[in-house]
């Protein structure tokens, strides 16, 4: 019998076996994990399993699953915007983010500044401030100077960006610990295999840094999902909006459709969450180097 | 950092303080003469012909502004008229949603729209930085609360009797008129108008808090609290109305760069006299 299953425990723990009858210093670094096969398939069972519970209390009458469907279509709608306004402000945030936060740590005092004005500005004011004042903005800039009679579109964009600009000083920071995280002696080993500054931040500090800012970076990935419900302000059409726009129709029939409104808002943002925060943790197992956390967990 | 060949010795770096920050005077000049070329050629053009009149709104908020999932259209008796509006004015109207209503009337104002059709109180205070078409509807608040609720008017009418409101808990929309008569008349009464007063950015927030207990009332305009009280099993119930006599009206830019009040208001005394009007408020509020 193989060994993950002599244990019933190992359906549990995926971190693998400890192989037996070796010596200690063998059996911690021996963990011969699940086949990847059998641990896909065990979170795919139960993410089926229980969207299979959730569907048959429905058709038994614990909950409107009839209006639950006929909404889908039009959260749908809304999920699809959301996602075209994600799909924009987290790779602009990141590479805005990644280029201030590391102008932050230069030794150019001029970098420093622009760097450090960015970060200081976007991150005191609120999101919604910025985008309504951007857009706005734009707006007026279009209309007056452009002659463009419907802005609508180009604003709209605009107030995304904006967005992205605040997710990026965020993201600034986060990238400037990393590099921070990185020991000096690390530059000055590298100084002395004769490498140049330049050489040495590429090669050497970056992907350290890199490696240490991804748990940070894909908090704040999770954490700019939700704040483009703010583009609705200015008129984009996304889930929140498309799930408030539900409301009267709802509370026109039943208030308990409410509920059902608001759950399913919650779980298409949290299955886009889940997505983005299961990227960024496949691509900090791609980076990681085993034996050097501090924490075996 | 250790020496060898990495960083060129200080006595070459000191100039370069200096240059540098030449160089981004002499750019950011260079840029801004660019952009007073620029604008000289930009502002030059005289605009092309209108052949859209873009209107803000804000929905949902039945019966006057409403988005029709299966249409994709926004529909409702604001709607209605703008469409003759904009008929009167030979353009199509095109409608740009705001969620927030404070950012709308920014918008509205600085002339980033042509017009705003939102169920907009014509005030003094908005009268300073918009401008306003004639009323087309003369609302009142009305006060919700939840079925089971004890709260009593006298005859129904809350206008002369704010000290009813005083111990409850009140949920109102930010920057709307009944925010503004909840500040005044209830709040000197109030023992904590901190916690006692409520503002949500958006109707449906203000609504499903009044149905949590999260607040006791809801104040707001009369046609669609009434609305949702006579909805089938909506748990509550309209106990009286506020008197404002709010006068709602069209908004368009500060001091009317288009001059579209004289053609918003030749409009309404039309479908007034025409009879027309009579038959939209039967459609929409009947």
């Amino acid at each position: 019998m193989p060994g993950w299953l002599k244990n019933p425990i190992h359906l549990y723990r995926s971190e693998g076996v400890r192989i037996r009858n070796a010596s200690a210093g063998q059996r911690s670094m021996q963990r011969r994990s699940l086949p990847k096969v059998f641990l896909y398939g065990r979170n795919l069972a139960i993410t089926i399993a229980a969207l299979g519970i959730v569907v048959s209390i429905g058709y038994q009458g614990a909950y409107n699953i009839a209006y639950a469907q006929e909404i889908l279509r039009y959260l749908i709608q809304g999920f699809v915007v959301t996602l075209q306004a994600v799909a924009v402000v987290i790779p602009v945030g990141f590479i805005l983010g990644f280029f201030f936060g590391w102008g932050r740590t230069s030794h150019s005092w001029l970098l420093r500044a622009t760097g450090t004005a960015y970060v200081e500005f976007f991150r005191s004011l609120p999101p919604l401030v910025l985008i309504v004042f951007s857009s706005l903005l734009a707006t007026l800039f279009l209309r007056n100077y452009f002659f463009v009679e419907d802005p609508h579109a180009i604003a709209l964009w605009i107030g995304v960006l904006a967005l992205a600009f605040h997710s990026g000083s965020y993201q600034a920071e986060i990238v400037r610990a990393g590099i921070l995280s990185v020991p000096t002696g690390q530059l000055d080993a590298a100084d002395s295999i004769g490498l140049t500054r330049l050489q040495s931040i590429f090669l050497i500090v970056l992907p350290q840094a890199f490696r240490v800012s991804l748990p940070a970076v894909g908090n704040e990935f999770a954490s700019v999902i939700k704040d483009t419900s703010l583009i609705s302000a200015i008129g984009g059409m996304e889930l929140t909006f498309w799930g408030t726009l539900l409301f009267p129709d709802a509370l026109g029939q039943d208030f308990n459709l409410v509920f059902i409104i608001l759950t399913e808002v919650a779980l298409l943002y949290f299955v886009l969450t889940f997505a983005v925060v299961r990227t960024v943790r496949a691509i900090e197992n791609r980076f990681k180097v085993p034996g050097l956390e501090a924490a075996a967990l | 950092m250790a020496e060898g060949g990495a960083a060129p010795p200080a006595a070459a770096m000191r100039g370069k303080g200096v240059s540098s920050v030449i160089v981004i005077v002499v750019a950011v000049i260079t840029f801004l003469a660019g952009l007073g070329v620029g604008s000289v050629f930009l502002g030059a053009r005289a605009p092309p012909a209108k052949t859209i009149l873009v209107v803000a709104v804000q929905a949902p908020f039945p019966p006057f502004a409403d988005f029709n999932k299966t249409s994709g259209e926004f529909e409702g008796f604001e709607m209605d008229i703008v469409k003759l509006i904009a008929a009167e004015l030979n353009l199509t109207p095109v409608y740009r949603q705001f969620s927030n209503f404070p950012a709308l009337l920014a918008e509205t104002g600085t002339g980033g729209v042509d017009m705003a059709s939102a169920s907009i109180t014509i005030t003094a205070a908005r009268n300073a930085t918009m401008d306003f078409s004639d009323t087309y509807y003369i609302a009142d608040q009305g006060v919700l609360v939840q079925s089971s609720s004890t709260l009593v008017c006298p005859s129904n009418d809350c206008t002369n009797s704010p000290q009813t409101l005083k111990d409850s808990i009140i949920g109102v929309q930010q920057g709307t008129t009944s925010f503004i008569w909840v500040n005044s008349t209830v709040k000197p009464l109030m023992s904590d108008p901190a916690n006692q007063i409520k503002v949500f950015a958006q109707v449906p927030e203000v609504l499903t808090a009044l149905r949590q207990g999260v607040v006791d009332v809801v104040i707001m305009d009369l046609p669609v609290v009434t609305a949702y009280a006579n909805a089938p099993s909506s748990g509550l119930k309209v106990v009286g109305k506020i008197l404002t006599n709010e006068l709602y009206g069209f908004a368009v830019a500060n001091n009317d760069p288009q001059g579209l009040v004289p053609v918003i208001n030749a409009v309404l005394s039309r479908i007034r006299a025409s009879g027309d009007y009579d038959d939209l408020i039967t459609k929409w509020f009947a």
